[in-house]
């Protein structure tokens, strides 16, 4: 286990060396430059002055030596100095980890306690008329795409039920009811794919379980319908629910750049867009690299997990 | 259901196709007589602030749903796919190197790569493109590699090469065929979900650009008027989710037929 | 003590009565109190007054700083750290007599030596700034309380540049404090003081206890939300989250009018959008192709698809430049709009086939946005086919800069005096020119402007000049529209400006 440990942290170390020299080359491949953003629209620009901002923020330097100075601060925990705001990258982060972990975690909550619940009904009412309702519902969540959603949402309640969440994001810390209100309906939308894939992978594995012997077993020696289903059909089927809702929190991590647009809120994912429409090099790098910190972070926490369910699983590539 | 999901789909494709007869009016054609008109006669599914027939832009769009779709699913899949071939079937130092590189594309969310992407390359159909089909590409080749990786150990493989065969007449002819049904299957999964990238992406501003009529940048320029003229915004939004729920549909009938144990 | 019929009546009545009091009267007394929230889509790039050209920037200065002197709402200029103002009469000099016991917000009196000290820095350091100011050469105190400007050559517009968005006061010691950089932090003399700014969410300024305007500002706390959809603001103002708001799309105004809950307020605006062309771009040099531009666009149809008819059609001096205007008749007769005359300009410049051009937009400007299918339509009836480029607004500016454009949809917050209005953007040598265009006979024009001091033959000459650019046209003058901002119906004080700066904000309480 600590073997498996070590080759998969090093194999992160090196994935996120690739990682770092990928997105260093394609922020300069990107025409423009934070000196541009910084001079605006109505001035009269001398060349001087060009050169001087681009001293300043070091953009005379060659590329390699940039990216040595950048990598050089990663390895001491520096993550930079954001070049728009002058606050630290780190600091800007975490001002807005909250709030898309929350988002996140609200997502997942939501997606696992409409997804499992619809797939073990819908297993276990197989070709009824909830089953039905149930699949084309699943098939229609995977179907609508998170912003039309929101829209749709919005316009639904602030139009015809004149109802409208605070527009100003408030802290859960702050404001634990304000916060929730505000985070509802993003965490909805953000979570209605998720649990359409589990509803759907909970039904494919209730299915298999249903059928297998063991259950028929069970069920002969008459235990009731719903004993059978829900205490060692469920059981059972856990495993790859719980695997499959693993990877979904990494999915809905990436989800949350759209939907923290189309909400507008505060997020990690609108700070790299807008870092990048800034030209705010060292905040989209460090901010990026972050984000795929998390994600791997949580992708092996699930292997480890999915390991620790499942003992039979090998610890190989 | 795959029936239904195929006839759609089908729809979905003529309308792309034949936009140019079938639409009523140029796309682009402003009419200021009829601006932010509600559906009607003369225009089915009502007008936009340019008096603009909101079904003709519908159909258009389908055009850069489609061809953004195709070609990075495609690409992603030809391309993906041969380096997965590549590296389960020939194994070593390129199996290593090629999976090093496909761990970088995976170390980031997929819809935040995209995104990335997009907004690094400059807004526009070809940055959806491309996006999604770097997204896409080391997932194609991941499903291609692992089949790949059982296949070549098994005997007819090896009685093949025996036979004196070359190693890429082994992968095509004889490997590849054996492996295609998952990777097919993820393919029209893809697809449908490049649909909705596609359409995330340019209601970000960040793929077609108006006046270039696409999905999703409709539903960006209708959600300012979602109090007045819902329409302009609820209608493009339809067209999204039935063309991925279509392909959905045909790719869970794929599924039950290649690959029953999915 | 139990209250009779009709004294209840007398009070409701009363009530009533106040009610229906126009709009100035009932906005006679805010209360002090707090916290003042106003809200707008667009966050500030940078702060510094100098280095910073954006409107975002301009509009939030006042709020911190003050300037020498400031156009009120009708355009007319008033004393403000300066006290009165007077011209030699050699036209070289100007001198001002500074108001006397004012403070910054640091605590050290306001002098002559933070005058030139700002003036010093801008002229060194502002490229954008500079250029309100090329004709001074430089600035002398003359003792504590005063200063003069000495000017290469007579300079009218002297007054009108130091109200203009380049005009703020600021101290050395404000930017020695933080370390050379204005832009992240305020320190000025004006009504409030930065307590906290978080990047795309929010500014939080607090009462300056000391301003020398007596009895200002009215709120305590002042709360500037970036709220950057627009419909989200709409909500807030709705759900009384939000005091004050910025409106930028005009057609919210509909939404919103009949709130009753609400107070709306909708002016002229002294900016306006326009359509830029290079002049020395193919068939853009000749100007009869440029006259076809103009007379083949329909103005008002622009105008109302970009602003929802909440807007004006506008001479090269806008609305609120009242004694710059010319005659309506005299300017409207360009903008109707006549299609076989353009066709015959382009037989007459040879190129009767039609051409290509690109024309680029940016997609977050929602004007530029929503205006150029429009013109394309309509130039596509003279055979222009005019081909939209969204361009990222840091691309657009470096090829602004570079002039790398054939034309381009753009927009101004417009200019209080015309001298500042033309010269910098037109005139061939001397200033930006944006058009790359040569017309000798404005520049002398230009030229004669700015050493004339006497307001009747000034009037006569920008007469002159508005003329030559409507009849020569390196731009199109689209439209201007209109300036829309929305109160809760209990916030008093507040005025709208021409200029979109927040100067009315100080003035205003809940």
């Amino acid at each position: 286990m600590t073997r498996y440990l070590v080759v998969r942290l090093y194999s992160m170390l090196l994935t996120l060396l690739g990682l770092t020299v990928l997105v260093f080359l394609m922020l300069r491949l990107i025409p423009g430059t934070v000196v541009e953003q910084l001079i605006g629209a109505d001035a009269v620009v001398s060349p001087a002055m060009v050169a001087e901002l681009k001293r300043f923020f070091g953009l005379d330097q060659p590329w390699w030596l940039q990216y040595a100075r950048w990598l050089g601060g990663l390895v001491h925990g520096d993550l930079g100095m954001s070049w728009r705001t002058g606050k630290p990258v780190l600091a800007l982060i975490l001002e807005r980890l909250p709030l898309t972990i929350e988002l996140t975690l609200l997502a997942v909550a939501f997606s696992l306690l409409l997804g499992i619940p619809a797939g073990v009904v819908s297993a276990a009412r197989r070709d009824h008329a909830v089953d039905n309702v149930t699949r084309v519902g699943a098939l229609l969540g995977l179907s609508i795409p998170v912003f039309w959603q929101g829209t749709m949402l919005i316009l639904f309640f602030s139009i015809y039920l004149r109802w409208m969440p605070p527009v100003v994001w408030v802290d859960f810390w702050a404001d634990p009811k304000g916060n929730l209100t505000i985070m509802a309906l993003p965490a909805v939308c953000l979570g209605t794919a998720s649990a359409a894939n589990i509803a759907r992978t909970t039904r494919a594995c209730m299915l298999d379980v249903l059928r297998s012997e063991y259950i028929r077993t069970a069920a002969a020696k008459g235990l009731t319908r719903r004993l059978v289903v829900l205490k060692h059909a469920l059981k059972n089927a856990l495993i790859p629910i719980v695997t499959v809702a693993g990877l979904q929190i990494g999915i809905l991590l990436g989800g949350t750049v759209v939907v923290e647009e189309v909400f507008t809120l505060p997020g990690v994912g609108r700070l790299v867009l807008w870092s990048i429409y800034q030209r705010d090099y060292p905040l989209t790098q460090s901010t990026i690299l972050f984000v795929a910190v998390m994600f791997m972070t949580i992708n092996l926490g699930v292997d480890l997990l999915y390991a620790w369910l499942d003992p039979r699983i090998h610890y190989s590539r | 259901m795959v029936v239904v999901g195929a006839v759609v789909a089908l729809l979905i494709v003529v309308m792309a196709l034949f936009a140019d007869r079938l639409a009523p009016h140029p796309p682009d054609d402003q009419n200021f007589d009829l601006i932010e008109a509600r559906p009607s006669r003369a225009a089915l599914l009502g007008t936009d602030r340019y008096g603009r027939d909101v079904l003709s832009r519908v159909m258009y769009g389908s055009r850069v749903s489609l061809y953004v779709a195709v070609t990075s699913t495609a690409v992603a899949m030809l391309v993906g796919g041969a380096f997965g071939l590549t590296a389960g079937y020939v194994g070593g130092a390129w199996d290593n190197a090629i999976n090093r590189v496909m761990d970088v594309f995976f170390s980031i969310p997929g819809l935040l790569l995209a995104v990335g992407i997009a907004a690094m390359r400059g807004p526009g159909v070809n940055s959806a493109v491309v996006a999604i089909t770097i997204v896409y590409l080391p997932v194609f080749a991941r499903v291609m590699r692992g089949p790949v990786l059982a296949e070549r150990e098994k005997e007819y493989i090896e009685a093949v090469r025996a036979l004196g065969a070359s190693r890429l007449v082994v992968a095509l002819k004889h490997l590849l065929p054996n492996v295609v049904s998952p990777f097919v299957v993820q393919g029209t999964v893809a697809f449908s979900q490049a649909i909705l990238i596609e359409a995330s992406l340019s209601y970000l501003g960040l793929s077609a650009q108006p006046p270039t009529p696409s999905w999703g940048n409709m539903l960006n320029e209708g959600r300012t008027y979602l109090e007045t003229a819902p329409w302009i915004s609820v209608f493009p939004g339809i067209a999204i989710m039935l063309a991925v729920l279509a392909f959905n549909l045909i790719g869970d009938g794929l599924r039950d037929v290649l690959d029953p144990n999915a | 003590m139990d209250m009779t019929r009709r004294q209840l009546l007398g009070t409701a009545g009363l009530s009533l009565g106040a009610l229906s009091l126009p709009r100035a009267a009932r906005a006679q007394a805010p209360r002090a109190g707090g916290p003042l929230i106003s809200a707008q889509t667009t966050e500030a790039t940078g702060l510094d007054p100098q280095l910073v050209p954006a409107l975002s920037r301009s509009r939030r200065s006042p709020l911190t700083y003050n300037q020498l002197v400031r156009f009120d709402p009708d355009m007319t200029l008033q004393p403000e750290l300066a006290e009165s103002w007077q011209v030699s009469p050699d036209g070289h000099a100007w001198t001002f007599k500074l108001r006397q016991g004012v403070k910054f917000h640091d605590g050290q009196e306001f002098t002559s030596a933070d005058v030139k000290f700002t003036f010093d820095r801008l002229l060194e350091k502002s490229q954008a700034g500079k250029s309100d100011f090329n004709a001074v050469d430089k600035i002398e105190p003359a003792g504590k309380y005063g200063v003069k400007f000495v000017t290469k050559e007579p300079f009218a517009a002297l007054p009108a540049a130091l109200g203009g968005f380049f005009g703020f006061i600021i101290s050395e010691a404000g930017v020695t404090k933080n370390g050379g950089d204005l832009n992240k932090a305020a320190l000025g003399t004006g009504p409030f003081i930065l307590d906290d700014w978080k990047v795309e969410q929010q500014m939080v300024f607090k009462r300056n206890p000391s301003y020398w305007k007596k009895g200002l500002p009215h709120a305590d706390q002042l709360i500037l939300r970036v709220i950057p959809d627009e419909a989200n603001i709409v909500a807030a103002l709705r759900t009384g989250q939000i005091h004050h708001a910025f409106i930028e799309d005009n057609k919210n105004y509909n939404l919103l009018k009949d709130e009753k809950s609400l107070t709306g307020y909708r002016s002229s605006r002294l900016g306006y959008d326009y359509l830029n062309m290079s002049a020395n771009r193919g068939p853009l040099k000749d100007v009869r192709v440029r006259q076809a531009i103009s007379w083949a666009v329909d103005r008002a149809q622009v105008m109302r698809v970009a602003t929802a008819g909440f807007g004006r059609l506008t001479a090269p001096a806008t609305a609120p430049m009242k004694q710059w205007q010319l005659p309506e008749a005299q300017w409207m007769k360009y903008y109707k709009p006549d299609v076989e005359k353009a066709k015959k300009l382009m037989a007459e410049a040879g190129v009767a086939g039609g051409f290509t051009v690109k024309c680029m937009v940016i997609p977050t400007f929602p004007t530029m946005v929503s205006g150029a299918p429009v013109i394309a339509q309509q130039l596509k009836r003279i055979g222009i086919t005019m081909e939209i480029e969204n361009v990222e607004y840091a691309i657009w500016i470096k090829r602004w800069i570079a002039h790398d454009f054939d034309m381009t949809m753009n927009s101004t917050p417009g200019y209080g005096d015309p001298d500042v209005a033309f010269f910098r953007s037109l005139h061939s040598t001397k200033g930006q020119n944006w058009n790359s265009w040569s017309v000798p006979e404005l520049d002398a024009l230009l030229e004669e402007g700015r050493r004339t001091m006497d307001f009747k033959k000034r009037k006569e000459i920008y007469d002159k000049v508005q003329v030559m650019i409507l009849e020569n046209v390196p731009h199109l003058w689209l439209y201007s529209a209109d300036l829309i901002d929305f109160t809760q119906a209990t916030v008093k004080g507040f005025r709208q400006h021409p200029t979109a700066l927040l100067y009315g904000l100080e003035a205003t309480g809940v």
